[in-house]
């Protein structure tokens, strides 16, 4: 099977897939030497002729060593091809998947990329550094074979060239039926995995609600219909499997029939009849073997889909900024008349216009999906406003360059995400540099610091997935100590703590505070406990700011926009 | 072995693709083992000046040949569905070990780790059922016709293949432990790579918000170097093997002629190919032996890790059903000196006891880690405590079965998770049979159904993937909702107020306030809701400080 999305990708590895076809090549070429030395040696033993049929011996132990030692180096070379490919494709997605940013990981399924990343990456490997490099010889070999028995039975030829032809035809029709159909398969099958994930994850949960036992009965209709499916598909994709194995047997038997049948005389009987037989058997051996690859390969070829929806998609944002300096320290952030809508929804935030002035502390309060946190992924560049532009220090947001742009706004998100790693790891994460008393000195504004002293490894502590052993208060103050490690130029606390009592959140603030004196600071909250501090508090409904709190003229926001 | 082989009798639960997969395979050896001799055959006597009727001969040859193919398309037809109906019943055993012993009490096994254990490794066992099981059984038919022909040729033949055949066994048999460590190597290997892109795709924001994504593909690089080194070397040992195989193959093909060249005055000419062929055919079945010995390792690896989840004990044992009446509701919800380790090492729960009758409501506050969390999970009976009984309703939650325990007590967990699906799903999570009124009641006790929600489309909603369609306090609305349809006797709400807006938890709090007969255990940060409760309970570090009855 042909794709043009899978050729693609071999551009990664071009040198890699023709050495493995060179050698594949060598290989088939040492079984038809072989093939023809054993007609050789059947042949003068079946006339008698000993001393000839022992003169061909030494030969066919040669041709037999050569083979062992290219199948063996074959093997190497496949691996090295595969290994080639997986790492490179791998590293690919992951750098795509990264300029396609949060927002396109939010809409997919994580377990579905995940899938994609691991199976369908590894899936693929034997496309490249198996079936492309076979499918080079399979167009070679046959050909020059059925050629070679033409020529001395031209009869024989024909029968011969119809096989081959059927055996390598009509496999590939089949082969794009099961890939639509296998597609389909992967599809449900991603689905299934997507679903097994969030199912062993949740299953806390499943098990205070009773639910275990009707997710498993569900999950297992889902599998069996899976099951049902395949094998409905296969019935008939599989028939391949009989054509292939009818174009072998019968195309073999009849070559061998009509050889007799064609027999010309005063020919050496022997070698003609024997050579027709084993060249026919070292015809469908390479078209065998494409075959096997085929189905070792399929399953992986079918994650296609997956690789090419991930490989396709843009970007919401671009990274075209040419101001690559972190913006100063405490820089000024602007809305202006900003208006976003979250694509093919009509959720957003319309017509949002403030500043926060060097060094203040501003407030967003508002209840529950009136598009604080939208804000908040404005900064951090998820997306880009519709409309109206958001300034630091002056420029546009899209003047900077990304990585300048992480470096200047930090947002701690309150379902922040630690990775498996240690905790040192976790809070080293936007500056791998920082020192021990730069982190000690982070955790102890964070409030984190006598928690993470009673831990049994301190710093060392290797977290789990998702720190799931932790509070989610622990958690909070661990993702603010990371973002306080960063000593961003804007700090935005987007309900970073909301897991805290009011006592642990006022010490928490207060030490965010000392830390970052003269830093600009952004809180989003929905209680007004977490808003103590701030000079400005603002307040969003609806996807609107409505006016709200206590204002004070010297760090009056600017508000040029409709009530 | 012993893992796999106790695996192996699942397949016995489904006997009739077996059977089919045994005898198709037994018939598309035959055919070809047939086929070959009987081309040999034909040659041979051809050759020799003993000519066969060619057409009769044909018709045979095409016949076999035909049946041959049928059978190869039956075979594999029942080989695949056999595979997928075990995957289906491993994959099912595998969720139910999980679903009854998670939480892990002491050790969290990564969720990357426990999918790909679920769903790679039964894949991986899909190749021992559809693939080995049949065939070995017909290798040994193969092999005994072979011994049969190869005596009726001459006897010679099978000095020739005899010991190539052991060799050709023997060589994944002697390789197979380097092979075992191996796949054991490259299953770590592939864990970690698959912790490691889960961890990457939901912490794609973090990563990118650090400009730390180059470092982290850096950082998997270089742990799939270790991979990589490892696939090399597996490549290089089974290339070897392969290597050997085909030099083995080949010698059986020389040896033959050998034989037939040293044994020329007693054998028949027309029997020189046939004995060619069978030399060569007879070691077809090393071959399929040596595969299975060969993925052995990988088997074993996939196989142990398998049952290592069907071995986990439950997390708590259910107690057998009981008819017995509920006359009241008892104590309520009542800690009777209950202690509790994660580790041993440390003492999350020291002898804590409390009650909380029908009717009231309780805050329990205290530090972060003091143990608030563990007594939720505890009176939820996600584990038992070490000492100590916990009663619901007056009852030992021990000895009450499961689902009479669900209906009782029913939960905010921390966290609050929303799964995929719509609203309404969320809500039948415990109750999937919940008549819409009940779901709608609760659905407006938590604050979903009021206008400013913010979901028009109501209980229809879709919360997209684990709520993330949902704000904070949205998913927290659900969350509480979800508890509230089974009209629990006792409620347990685990910071579930944090994330909710202030109106949002005006509500919740008024909502505590209601008098009902139930109890309700609050684990709570904020005034406003400790204020809503009828009492305080104050833990640290494993013990109650403060049980205040006065407020």
């Amino acid at each position: 099977m042909i794709h043009r999305r899978l050729l693609q990708l071999a551009g990664l590895v071009p040198g890699h897939i023709v050495l493995v076809a060179a050698t594949t090549l060598a290989v088939t070429g040492l079984h038809v030497l072989f093939a023809l030395q054993v007609a050789a040696a059947l042949a003068a033993l079946v006339a008698g002729d000993l001393d000839r049929a022992v003169a061909v011996l030494p030969w066919l132990g040669l041709t037999a060593v050569a083979r062992a030692v290219l199948v063996w180096a074959r093997e190497v070379i496949t691996a090295r091809c595969g290994i080639a490919i997986r790492t490179r494709l791998r590293d690919r997605l992951l750098a795509h998947l990264v300029t396609l940013g949060p927002a396109y990981t939010r809409g997919e399924r994580a377990g579905a990329i995940t899938a994609t990343l691991v199976d369908g990456v590894e899936g693929l490997d034997a496309y490249y550094s198996r079936y492309l490099p076979q499918l080079a010889v399979v167009i070679v070999v046959p050909l020059t074979l059925v050629i070679a028995v033409a020529a001395q039975s031209p009869a024989a030829g024909l029968v011969l060239g119809i096989a081959v032809l059927v055996a390598v035809i009509a496999p590939r029709f089949w082969d794009a039926r099961l890939l639509t159909t296998g597609r389909r398969r992967w599809a449900r099958f991603e689905r299934l995995s997507a679903d097994y994930l969030e199912a062993i994850q949740s299953i806390p949960l499943l098990r205070i609600f009773g639910a275990g036992a009707r997710t498993g009965d569900l999950l297992r209709t889902r599998s069996d219909e899976l099951h049902e499916d395949t094998m409905a598909q296969l019935r008939i994709s599989l028939v391949e499997s009989a054509i292939s194995a009818a174009a072998l047997h019968l195309g073999t038997v009849l070559t061998v029939i009509v050889a007799i049948t064609s027999q010309p005389s005063g020919s050496d009987a022997g070698t003609y009849l024997l050579g027709i037989l084993l060249l026919a058997r070292e015809c469908f051996r390479p078209i065998g073997e494409l075959g096997g690859h085929w189905h070792a390969g399929y399953l992986g070829l079918t994650a296609v889909d997956g690789l090419d929806a991930l490989l396709s998609a843009r970007p919401t944002v671009t990274d075209t900024g040419s101001r690559t300096n972190q913006a100063p320290h405490g820089a000024a952030v602007a809305f202006e008349r900003v208006n976003f809508r979250y694509p093919g929804t009509t959720s957003g935030v319309t017509d949002v216009s403030f500043c926060v002035p060097p060094g203040a502390t501003v407030a967003l309060i508002g209840p529950s999906g009136s598009g604080k946190s939208t804000l908040a992924r404005l900064l951090d560049r998820d997306y880009d406003p519709d409309a109206g532009s958001i300034r630091l220090d002056g420029s546009d947001l899209r003047d900077y360059s990304l990585d300048a742009l992480h470096r200047s706004i930090v947002v701690v998100a309150q379902d922040a995400y630690l990775f498996a790693g240690s905790v040192r790891d976790n809070l080293l994460l936007h500056r791998p540099d920082a020192t021990d008393d730069q982190l000690r000195a982070a955790a102890a504004a964070a409030d984190i610091a006598s928690f993470i002293d009673t831990l049994p490894d301190g710093y060392e502590t290797v977290l789990d997935e998702h720190a799931a052993r932790l509070s989610s208060g622990q958690r909070q103050r661990l993702a603010i100590a990371r973002a306080l490690v960063a000593e961003p130029s804007v700090l935005v606390l987007d309900e970073a703590t909301s897991s805290l009592d009011v006592d642990a959140e006022r010490r928490v603030l207060d030490g965010v505070e000392r830390a970052t004196r003269g830093c600009t600071t952004i809180v989003i909250a929905h209680r007004d406990t977490a808003t103590r501090g701030a000079g400005t508090v603002l307040r969003v409904d609806d996807g609107r700011l409505a006016p709200a709190g206590h204002v004070p003229v010297a760090t009056a926001p600017v508000r040029d926009g409709r009530p | 072995m012993s893992a796999v082989r106790r695996l192996l009798p699942v397949i016995a639960s489904r006997p009739r693709p077996l059977i089919e997969t045994l005898i198709c395979n037994i018939v598309v050896q035959l055919g070809t083992l047939g086929l070959a001799a009987g081309l040999a055959l034909l040659i041979g006597r051809t050759l020799a000046g003993d000519p066969a009727d060619i057409y009769v001969a044909g018709a045979l040859l095409a016949a076999a040949a035909v049946v041959t193919a049928l059978a190869t398309w039956r075979e594999s037809m029942a080989s695949h569905d056999l595979a997928y109906g075990l995957i289906g019943i491993l994959r099912d055993r595998i969720f139910t070990a999980l679903r009854r012993s998670l939480p892990d009490r002491r050790r969290r096994r990564h969720s990357g780790d426990l999918t790909s254990t679920a769903l790679a490794d039964v894949e991986t066992l899909e190749w021992l059922y559809a693939h080995t099981v049949a065939q070995t059984l017909t290798a040994a038919l193969v092999l005994a016709i072979t011994v049969t022909v190869s005596v009726l040729i001459t006897p010679w033949l099978l000095l020739i293949w005899v010991p190539l055949l052991v060799a050709g066994v023997a060589t994944p048999w002697l390789t197979s432990r380097v092979a075992r460590r191996q796949a054991a190597a490259l299953a770590v290997d592939g864990v970690t790579l698959r912790s490691d892109m889960i961890d990457t795709v939901h912490g794609l924001r973090e990563l990118r918000a650090a400009n730390a994504l180059d470092r982290r593909r850096r950082q998997i690089a270089a742990r799939t170097a270790s991979m990589t080194r490892m696939q090399a070397k597996v490549a290089s040992r089974l290339g070897l093997e392969r290597g050997i195989a085909d030099a083995l193959l080949a010698l059986a093909a020389l040896g033959s002629l050998a034989v037939a060249a040293l044994t020329h005055d007693t054998l028949a000419p027309e029997l020189v190919p046939l004995a060619f062929t069978v030399s060569t055919a007879a070691l077809a079945p090393a071959a399929q032996i040596s595969d299975l010995l060969r993925n052995a390792g990988t088997l074993r690896e996939s196989a142990h890790r398998i049952v290592e989840i069907l071995d986990r004990p439950p997390a708590t044992r259910d107690a057998p059903p009981s008819d017995e009446p509920f006359p009241d509701l008892g104590t309520g919800l009542e800690f009777r000196d209950v202690s509790f380790t994660y580790d041993e090492r440390t003492t999350t729960l020291d002898r804590v006891s409390f009650t909380i009758r029908p009717g009231e409501t309780v805050a329990l506050v205290g530090p972060s880690g003091a143990g608030k969390t563990t007594c939720a999970r505890l009176a939820l009976r996600l584990w038992d405590p070490d000492d100590g009984t916990i009663l619901v309703a007056g009852h030992d939650a021990t000895t009450l079965p499961d689902t009479r325990l669900r209906e009782l007590v029913s939960a905010v967990p921390q966290d609050a998770p929303v799964l995929t699906g719509t609203i309404e799903s969320n809500l039948r999570l415990g109750a999937p049979t919940a008549s819409a009124h009940i779901l709608e009641d609760a659905a407006k006790q938590a604050g979903i159904v009021s206008p400013d929600a913010g979901l028009p489309r109501g209980l229809a909603s879709d919360v997209g993937e684990r709520g993330a369609a949902l704000s904070g306090g949205q998913r927290a609305r659900v969350a509480i909702a979800r508890a509230l349809v089974n009209r629990p006797a006792i409620l347990i709400l685990d910071e579930a107020t944090a994330a909710l807006d202030p109106e949002a938890d005006a509500a919740i709090s008024a909502f505590l306030r209601r008098p009902s007969t139930r109890a309700t255990l609050v684990i709570a940060h904020r005034p406003a809701t400790i204020a809503a409760c009828d009492r305080t309970i104050q833990l640290r570090d494993g013990r109650i400080v403060l049980d205040d009855h006065t407020m």
